[in-house]
């Protein structure tokens, strides 16, 4: 994060039902930070609006689509009107209108290994809402190397889950999900994204505030079917190629 | 032993309990537990593929780790391990 931050005054009262929320400070360390949004779809939709309402000081948006038709049930930031034009670019208007005192940086493109260490710099957290595991393994080796905490969500129907991970500390997306092949088009009820996302969003603002418990080294679990949360506990896997203790890149903190 | 586990998600739906005790002889694997749930044709179809190795669907974890970390169907089963089954979720 960067050095002293100032409010105006229509700002200071913009956030003023929040601050006591935040602690002393909190405010102030959400406006010095940058956080990476990686998607701008159903979990984006959610997550880049709480953000922005809670005035995270930078959020960098990065979304490879455009929107389309039958994104409209569950990516609430777009209308009919934005059919065929890339969704990082008018996710970063909309935002943009919706907190004017937040910066955006938004960029229609790929998250690759090549370019995911260059999209992270400068970021106090990620957060992963994309679509498939393929590129959530790229972001999350990122994260991982460059320590920079990193907040999980996907969602089927109507299931959600959430992970935080806390890079050196507790389970990363490696330790605990299998390779699998992209694919994408599942069926989802558009409020599973609002669920999970917020969620998301909370876990990013507690994160930066430094205040209460983040859901790491657990895996939160929302049943839509029967209106029910639950968790399991996470380990580390020592073995893991990205965060693994056993030798590796990952078991060591960058200098 | 009896091992406690865990449905998460839809999987409560298809297994009819949040969590089960489950008495098994020993030893035994992670694949004698599944083997003893997974009684009818639909619980089968969710969690093994036609091969008997898992669905890429459905995580089986061991006590916090995925049993593909450990040795798999292989893994063995201890007196009060806990077995959490869930959907892998993808989108977003």
């Amino acid at each position: 994060m960067k050095g002293k931050v100032e409010f105006k005054e229509k700002e200071r009262e913009r956030y003023r039902r929040q601050a006591e929320v935040l602690g002393p400070g909190g405010q102030e360390r959400l406006k010095a930070a940058t956080v990476f949004v990686a998607g701008a779809g159903g979990l984006g939709s959610s997550i880049l609006t709480y953000l922005a309402a809670a005035g995270v000081g930078t959020i960098r948006i990065y979304d490879q689509d455009v929107v389309r038709l039958d994104n409209l049930n569950r990516q609430i930031l777009y209308t009919e009107l934005d059919e065929g034009k890339p969704k990082a670019v008018r996710a970063g208007l909309r935002v943009r209108n919706l907190n004017p005192y937040v910066r955006i940086e938004a960029v229609q493109g790929r998250i690759e290994s090549a370019n995911a260490r260059d999209l992270l710099k400068g970021c106090d957290v990620a957060v992963d809402a994309l679509d498939n595991f393929e590129t959530r393994f790229v972001l999350n080796e990122a994260a991982v190397g460059m320590w920079i905490p990193f907040v999980h969500g996907a969602v089927i129907e109507m299931s959600g889950q959430v992970m935080t991970v806390l890079p050196g500390k507790t389970a990363c997306l490696k330790c605990v999900f299998p390779p699998v092949p992209a694919r994408s088009g599942f069926p989802i009820l558009g409020v599973t994204c609002g669920v999970i996302g917020s969620i998301q969003a909370g876990e990013v603002v507690k994160l930066l505030a430094g205040i209460e418990t983040p859901a790491a080294g657990r895996l939160l679990f929302w049943d839509g079917r029967s209106a029910s949360w639950d968790e399991i506990e996470v380990k580390r896997n020592p073995d893991c190629p990205v965060c693994g203790t056993r030798g590796g890149e990952g078991a060591e903190r960058p200098k | 032993m009896t091992v406690r586990v865990r449905f998460l998600a839809h999987l409560r739906t298809v297994f009819g309990a949040k969590e089960r005790d489950i008495e098994l002889a020993e030893p035994a694997r992670i694949e004698d537990l599944l083997n003893l749930l997974c009684d009818t044709p639909e619980r089968r179809n969710d969690v093994f593929k036609a091969d008997g190795s898992i669905n890429p669907q459905v995580i089986v974890m061991k006590g916090g780790t995925n049993i593909l970390s450990l040795q798999g169907l292989g893994t063995p089963l201890a007196e009060g391990d806990s077995v959490a089954i869930l959907p892998f979720l993808v989108g977003g």
